[in-house]
């Protein structure tokens, strides 16, 4: 539209300037052979295949291009709509990944009524989870035997107790 | 399908797609450099010597191309800046020819070349326009090619060139007021 419209002012100004000239139909009156413009294409990429290599643009050069080339694609709208929702949908998923939420197990705790949990124990459970019930305590006992409290946190009760049950390696341990 | 000035750039920015788009570029601006060349310089042989070294200083410095301008004005500036540069290199070639006596070059001007040019196909109306724009100054030549034949707005050839609209309006008006004046006389 633009080159219409120049094309347009050309020829009025010459009309006003030059009217002989602008009535002459304007024409190429050189020649060239007829594989001129392919062989020379032809020529000049052979003649930068054996050049030495231009230097390199540096990193802001290429950023600056990308940064472009990203600004041309969104202004076209043609990548506009799956650009935003690949944003939004990363967005979300980083969002919702990095909100701290409660452990199932103590959500589903939290809401079971003592009344319940009692009339679970005595109703529901089988062989097996009172199997599982027995290695679970003595896997408690066990931990809590082997706790050993920094001496500076005992109590007095803590240390008449500790020191009945501690063997003399451990005792060498502590001092 | 022909590229846009922006893949070509993108293009040759990348190392893996350099002569690609070095290729893109020719196919895109060769013809409309050399057409603007040989009108500036006429002789096949030295347009030809012109368009390669123009397109040699494209490969080599079109990674440094800063996009301030369009590449359109990029390479016509560069292909003016080498043809202007061939002819006054040619010129003091032949002062230097005319100074010594019995010189076979001090016939051959340019008027005479298109005369023996033949890759010239004009007829004789076509023929009086090409010695009459012959007759103009190098740079007020070049003004005239350029919105002549390349219909360039001045704003574009003020890039190109580094000279005011005004003065290239001026310069253009008084070209084609002596063309005229030398096309009508008999």
């Amino acid at each position: 539209m633009d080159k219409e419209r120049s094309n347009s002012e050309v020829r009025k100004e010459l009309e006003e300037i030059a009217p002989h000239l602008a009535a002459k139909e304007k024409q190429n009156p050189f020649l060239v052979s007829e594989n001129y413009f392919s062989q020379l294409e032809e020529q000049l990429l052979a003649q930068i295949a054996t050049s030495p290599a231009p230097p390199k643009p540096d990193m802001w050069q290429e950023m600056r291009a990308s940064l472009a080339y990203l600004g041309r694609m969104l202004g076209t709208g043609r990548v506009l709509a799956p650009a935003l929702i690949a944003i939004f949908v990363l967005g979300v998923s980083l969002w919702l990944y990095r909100m701290p939420t409660p452990p199932p197990q103590a959500l589903q705790l939290s809401s079971v009524s003592d009344a319940e949990l009692m009339a679970y124990v005595q109703e529901d459970l089988d062989d097996i989870d009172l199997t599982q019930l027995d290695s679970a305590t003595l896997e408690t006992v066990a931990t809590a035997s082997a706790f050993r409290p920094a001496p500076s946190a005992l109590s007095n009760e803590d240390l008449d107790l500790l020191i009945e049950h501690i063997d003399d390696q451990t005792l060498e341990e502590l001092l | 399908m022909e590229k846009t000035d922006e893949q070509i750039l993108d293009a040759f920015i990348k190392e893996a797609t350099r002569e690609q788009a070095f290729g893109w570029l020719l196919q895109k601006y060769q013809q409309r450099l050399y057409w603007q060349i040989r009108r500036m310089v006429i002789v096949h042989d030295d347009a030809d010597d012109v368009i390669q070294n123009v397109m040699m200083k494209v490969w080599r410095h079109l990674g440094g191309f800063k996009r301030n301008s369009s590449l359109h004005t990029w390479l016509y500036r560069i292909s003016v800046n080498e043809s202007l540069a061939f002819l006054e290199k040619k010129k003091k070639h032949l002062t230097v020819s005319l100074e010594q006596p019995n010189s076979e070059e001090e016939d051959n001007g340019p008027g005479l070349q298109i005369a023996a040019d033949p890759w010239f196909n004009g007829e004789d109306l076509e023929r009086k326009l090409q010695q009459a724009i012959l007759k103009l100054p190098d740079k007020q030549r070049l003004v005239f090619n350029l919105r002549y034949y390349d219909e360039m707005p001045y704003e574009e050839m003020s890039e190109i060139l580094g000279t005011s609209v005004g003065a290239l309006k001026a310069s253009y008006h008084h070209a084609a007021k002596k063309i005229e004046q030398m096309i009508t006389e008999d």
